[in-house]
């Protein structure tokens, strides 16, 4: 595939393309209470073509060969359009030629399991949140999705990968005739159909905090100190600071790109962040970007100052940064664009009951609920929390949502603890859903937080 | 398409094939900049077979794997998934004008040209930072079943999104303009963008309290998107909607109507059928606060013994391509009707309160109980009838059963937004947190 990919960009006359052809093949089982909504197997495939003229720049995403002159003729066109209205000529940071295959090891690769067990055990699963009294409904779903990816530049790269992603998740709703509540479960990964075994513990936990819900008080909006749990961390971290870390979300206001110069001293002395999508095993796991650039871990934060930054080849060259290999696409519909890979809070040494001791009074809040970023401002939600006084976890507490902004918040987590966990699905919307985005962190305390109740 | 309906009519008692076709062009602009040209060609065939009561679904962009395609469907019967329904026969639908065939022909140049007109207007009236997504598609739809039905459409659209952000942010201000092919950004659009952020520019700092909240058309998406999950026939099959037992009751204020209009083809998208081949229709959801109906698709119509309100609809947005999904109740051409005040007098009768331009965390509440809890990106305070600035680190929240009950008053016109036609709505008594 790689060489037919080749002599076609071979035949192509520009000053730089790349052509990525991907084969996704996705399973999905879908519950909906009791019933069963969806069961498919499908396989679709598709090319992107990028290229550069007049130093101009352009993408198209198409179905088959059989379009790739009329593909040809709008990329050209539109790259001289982008060269004659953009204020500065294209250009990517270079590369030197590699040619790569890489094919992760699975634990128990889901190719080999049955259409029936995978249904089997979803099933199991939801019949355990299902088998409650006060529990409403479920929503459950099994996702399956398999890029195998060739892509080849005109600058030397030849490159074949192949990402697999698993997971069972969805939402368990309890009622008591008079309230709805909801708590996400989600289990799985990117090393293989392993990670979605044995899970019913998890099950059964999240569908008795379901039920707990039903009794909890709803937060009371105010501003409030509080220490968050690694979930929710992780999400903060994703959603406030790794989009500030982006560089193509910033590359284009000047103001924002001011304030993010690297040495900037823009958080706490004792927070470090980074993002390193070569730990094996984890969620955002993989070599090789869409791209074709070798991912590489990539300090964003230490000791509060802004060390680095994630990149495509377009943003590198122009901020005059290193490569970082974190340019991504959803699948062949999309030009990759800077996605997290595994972006986490570093861990220091405090454990979670010094956190705790340390807030004495405040709200103890966990499980991420969807986050939302635009530029400095965040917001997202936690699915249940706890009042906190004098250092002791006390009432549940719910419909907890946190706005702030990043700098101050970065600057006003003053204790991390030394309990990193990393998330095991994703699920990041930025224009494209990247369900391979990881993130993590260990226990957090962070002062004076907006939290808006209901 | 015809050979597969053939195949597949072989293997089960009924069968329907789905086909879509779409040709996308955007621009993208950041800071007044041309940042990126993105053009798609999209094209799939989706497969839905029913045998002895049981439904099977598949998908594939290859037309040259029929075979595959089928047996993928056989497979998916595997999931004992119940089919209560049967696909539509042939039906007379009305004639729509959803269709401008200058679209074929649009030149990416002459929609940079009209991008460099919009920056110019910007630039010489306001400081703000400029970024613009633009771009047309069009498309093809055509739906087939072994009981005859043969449905197909034509359609187009061009938009364009400006924003206008302030410093340090990717907060701002937005508008879109929507139309079934090319056409130039109305002036009147530009100058209502202008003017509120010019008010808007600096930062003031109220508390935190009850408030008098107007929310912009493109932000009552936050209180739709919890409107449309209580109305959906899915959770009301599954209990899982507050209006299950409120057909024909008064629940929100009698100023709020919500409907779902696919036939109104002066705007761009409307529908004559949906993607199951059932003839869409006006439907009133919500009529001077008494809920009306629930939406359905053919699944939730029959399992609900409801007649089916044709908004069976795949796809939406961030769902991925459109025949790869299965159709599911969704309302794509929702409204709320106008109200009888202008924006401006809405204003002008305000003592204090915010008005929000922009959401952060929509998807992060408890939806089907009608909760929000929402970032404000941005909020705009006024005092005595006027804008005086814009506030930062707040939030709102609220549940929508008592915000659309303390509704005050509606706009006198509709704005396009991604997620329908809205006017702006004042509400009272919105639990306000801004940070110390």
């Amino acid at each position: 595939m790689l060489t037919d990919l080749k002599k076609t960009i071979g035949r192509i006359d520009f000053d730089y393309s790349d052509l990525r052809y991907e084969i996704k093949h996705e399973t999905r089982i879908v519950f909906h209470g009791n019933d069963i909504n969806q069961l498919s197997a499908n396989t679709t495939d598709g090319y992107v073509l990028r290229a550069s003229k007049h130093g101009g720049f352009s993408t198209i995403a198409f179905t088959n060969l059989h379009q790739l002159e009329k593909a040809v003729a709008t990329v050209d066109e539109n790259a001289s359009l982008s060269g004659r209205y953009s204020n500065s000529a294209l250009a990517l940071a270079p590369v030197k030629p590699t040619v790569d295959r890489f094919i992760p090891e699975l634990s128990e690769d889901p190719a080999s399991i049955s259409i029936d067990e995978k249904l089997e055990l979803t099933r199991k699963y939801n019949n355990i949140p299902m088998g409650e009294k006060n529990i409403l409904t479920t929503y459950l779903e099994y996702l399956e999705v398999v890029r195998h990816k060739f892509f080849v530049s005109s600058d030397g790269l030849e490159i074949e990968e192949k990402l697999t992603t698993n997971r069972i998740g969805g939402l368990i709703t309890s009622s008591n005739g008079r309230l709805m509540q909801n708590i996400r479960v989600a289990i799985g990964g990117s090393n293989g159909f392993s990670s979605l075994r044995n899970q019913e513990d998890e099950f059964a936990t999240r569908t008795a905090l379901a039920l707990q819900l039903l009794d909890a008080k709803p937060v009371v909006a105010g501003t409030y100190d509080i220490v968050v749990n690694q979930s929710l961390a992780g999400v903060f971290t994703h959603e406030a600071f790794g989009h500030f870390s982006e560089a193509d979300l910033i590359q284009h206001n000047p103001s924002i790109r001011a304030k993010m110069q690297i040495g900037a001293h823009i958080g706490n002395d004792a927070l470090d962040i980074i993002d390193d999508p070569t730990i094996p095993g984890q969620l955002g796991f993989y070599k090789y970007d869409d791209e074709g650039i070798a991912a590489r871990p990539t300090q964003l934060l230490k000791n509060g100052v802004l060390v680095g930054r994630l990149h495509s080849r377009r943003t590198a060259i122009d901020f005059n940064e290193p490569l970082s290999g974190h340019c991504v696409a959803e699948d062949y519909r999309f030009a990759p664009i800077i996605r997290m890979g595994t972006i986490f809070i570093q861990p220091g040494e405090k454990s979670k009951d010094e956190l705790l001791n340390e807030l004495r009074n405040g709200l103890y809040i966990l499980d991420a609920k969807g986050g939302q970023t635009s530029g400095e401002n965040f917001t997202f939600g936690a699915q249940y929390g706890y009042i906190v006084r004098d250092g002791v976890i006390k009432d549940m507490v719910r419909d907890i949502n946190i706005a702030g902004n990043l700098y101050n918040t970065l600057q006003n987590i003053i204790m991390i603890g030394n309990d990193l966990k990393l998330s095991r699905v994703g699920g990041c919307g930025k224009g494209q859903i990247n369900i391979r985005s990881c993130h993590g962190a260990p226990h957090v305390l962070i002062k004076n937080v907006v939290i808006g109740g209901v | 398409m015809d050979k597969i309906l053939r195949e597949a009519a072989k293997i089960c008692d009924q069968a329907e094939v789905f086909f879509s076709t779409e040709t996308t062009n955007i621009l993208v602009y950041e800071d007044g900049q041309l940042k990126d040209i993105e053009s798609k060609f999209e094209a799939g065939i989706s497969l839905r077979i029913i045998k002895d009561g049981r439904l099977g679904f598949a998908y594939t962009r290859n037309y040259d794997t029929v075979k595959d395609l089928i047996d993928n469907a056989r497979q998916s019967l595997k999931g004992g998934i119940g089919a209560p329904f049967t696909f539509p026969s042939a039906a007379t639908i009305k004639e729509l004008n959803t269709w401008d065939p200058g679209c074929q022909h649009l030149s990416n140049t002459t929609i940079a040209e009209e991008c460099e007109r919009v920056k110019d207007l910007f630039a010489q009236r306001t400081t703000g930072q400029l970024n613009i997504n633009t771009g047309y598609s069009y498309g093809t739809v055509r739906l087939i079943n072994s009981r005859g039905m043969d449905q197909s459409l034509q359609s187009s659209f061009f938009f364009m999104d400006v924003s206008l952000l302030y410093p340090e942010s990717h907060s701002g201000l937005r508008r879109l303009h929507l139309a079934r092919g090319f056409a130039p950004v109305p002036d009147d659009m530009i100058a209502d963008l202008i003017s509120f952020y010019n008010y808007s520019e600096k930062q003031v700092f109220p508390k935190s309290g009850s408030i008098k909240v107007l929310f912009l058309p493109e932000v009552f998406y936050v209180l739709g998107w919890r409107l449309q999950s209580a109305l959906n026939a899915a959770n009301v099959y599954q209990r899982q909607s507050p209006l299950i037992d409120k057909l024909g009751a008064a629940v929100f204020n009698n100023q709020f109507s919500l409907v779902n209009d696919p036939l109104d083809d002066d705007r761009p998208g409307a529908r004559a059928f949906d993607d199951e081949g059932m003839p869409c229709g006006r439907l009133s959801l919500i009529e001077n606060g008494t809920v009306r109906s629930f939406y359905n698709d053919l699944d939730h119509a029959a399992k609900l013994k409801a007649e089916p309100t044709g908004t069976g609809f795949r796809g939406g947005i961030l769902a991925g391509e459109t025949f790869a999904a299965r159709p599911q109740p969704q309302l794509q051409h929702l409204e709320v009707l106008p109200g009888t005040r202008s924006l401006s007098e809405m204003i002008a009768g305000m003592d204090q309160g915010i008005i929000i331009g922009g959401a952060l965390g929509a998807h992060s509440g408890n939806i089907p109980n009608g909760d929000y809890s929402i970032g404000l990106s941005p909020a705009l305070y006024v005092e005595n009838g006027e804008i005086i600035g814009r506030v930062k680190d707040a939030m709102i929240a609220g549940n929508i059963y008592t915000t659309l009950t303390n509704l005050l008053s509606i706009e006198n016109r509709q704005s396009a937004t991604l997620f329908g036609y809205y006017p702006a709505i004042l509400c009272d008594q919105i639990s306000f947190a801004v940070k110390n």
